[in-house]
């Protein structure tokens, strides 16, 4: 099966019409990761995100002198989206090809050229209801940490602030 | 509004939302589109739990953020001035909205309604184009911050909480608090944490797309959580 058609499969681009995918494949040409690649380094300047065509990325995270691995990515996610939309930002895991992959290179040149290409249109808008839906799970998180809390001594002004009250102060200005 | 204001304040965004590829002429395209109201000191513009229908764009004055702690007591989260997109998460995932928004001057609002806002977010025009930027940089720069912040407690919560009580207890909570901000960071950076974190995320998730809705066999969709 071709990069097109694979693509052409994917839930995102399921209105995109195949000739605006294949624009898009001559701007942002498939690229291949052999298993075991580093694709990204925790730290380094993004630059660069990736929507996975084919195969499986890992992604892992230093924790101490261990790499913690934290998820795989997978054919139709999209990975190191922060490098499109922020300026200086860094990768904040590591990704590594967990076996042959193929993915599209989408750099914020692609993003110009293509800025009316309806391929691009789906990427987009599948990127925003994902980090929606990232957020959204973060503030349930954040609430059930607040609920635990709850029952909590107040502390006074002399003793230092909880992790939670930390996380109060940030999320609900509560203290 | 002319085309010299809808400038000036598409310029303003731009410095807040710094947008890949718009240009200030794009984003007047937006907001030329919006629907403007101004609101008195005190007035209310959204409130905590309300069905969102539209988004908004703070163009004029400042907002008092408020929502309810788990105690059910309204507390301030922050105020805003103007420039600043509000109420855009509601209208992008269909949720309720998440705080009360009372302006604390007179402040000049520019509505965008579901409608329009679903319509311009599906559109490869510059108009298109600028609106969905402007918002995947507000979410992007609104994720990032979290997660460092996030991160930087991560990394501070130890010493503090080993100050304040018994040493076993002390370490049993700066472990399990660490383990679960750490759950958290991982939710902020888009990753699959474990299966418990998983069911909970699935649990929460709110699926975006209608189409999504009406065929249950692609209701996840590809790249979701």
């Amino acid at each position: 099966m071709s990069d097109i058609q694979k693509l052409k499969e994917m839930y995102l681009f399921r209105s995109v019409p195949e000739d605006e995918l294949r624009k898009l494949c001559v701007l942002a040409p498939p690229v291949q990761f052999r298993r075991g690649v580093t694709v990204f380094q925790q730290g380094d300047v993004a630059d660069v995100a990736l929507l996975i065509i084919e195969g499986q990325l890992t992604a892992s995270v230093q924790a101490g002198a261990a790499l913690k691995r934290v998820g795989d990515i997978r054919p139709g996610e999209i990975v190191g989206e922060t490098a499109l939309y922020m300026q200086r930002s860094q990768r904040n895991a590591t990704v590594t090809a967990d076996r042959d992959s193929t993915c599209l290179l989408i750099s914020p040149d692609v993003m110009n050229r293509a800025s009316g290409n309806q391929a691009l249109v789906a990427i987009e808008r599948h990127l925003l209801g994902s980090l929606a839906r990232r957020i959204r799970g973060t503030n349930q998180a954040i609430k059930q940490i607040w609920k635990a809390e709850k029952t909590d001594k107040p502390t006074t002004e002399k003793t230092p602030m909880t992790l939670g009250q930390r996380l109060k102060s940030f999320f609900g200005g509560l203290t | 509004m002319n085309l010299k204001e809808l400038l000036t304040y598409s310029r303003a965004l731009l410095r807040v939302y710094p947008s890949p590829g718009v240009a200030p002429k794009d984003l007047a395209k937006v907001v030329e589109i919006c629907e403007f109201h101004w609101l008195d000191p005190g007035q209310l513009l959204c409130d905590e739990g309300e069905q969102a229908n539209d988004m908004y764009v703070l163009l004029e004055g400042a907002i008092r953020v408020e929502r309810l702690d788990p105690n059910g007591t309204k507390r301030e989260l922050c105020r805003l001035a103007a420039p600043a997109l509000l109420g855009h998460m509601a209208v992008i995932d269909n949720s309720p909205r998440s705080a009360s928004c009372t302006a604390t001057t007179a402040t000049l609002i520019g509505s965008l309604n579901r409608t329009r806002f679903t319509r311009e977010l599906g559109d490869a025009t510059r108009r298109g184009v600028a609106l969905r930027r402007i918002l995947l940089t507000a979410l992007t720069t609104q994720l990032n911050t979290a997660n460092n912040r996030i991160r930087q407690l991560i990394f501070e919560a130890a010493p503090v909480e080993a100050a304040t009580a018994s040493p076993k207890k002390k370490a049993q909570f700066a472990k399990t608090s660490a383990r679960e901000l750490e759950k958290i960071a991982g939710i902020l950076d888009g990753w699959r944490i474990d299966g418990t974190q998983m069911s909970q995320l699935e649990r929460m998730k709110v699926v975006l797309d209608d189409d999504a809705k009406r065929n249950p066999r692609n209701k996840r969709g590809p790249g979701s959580f």
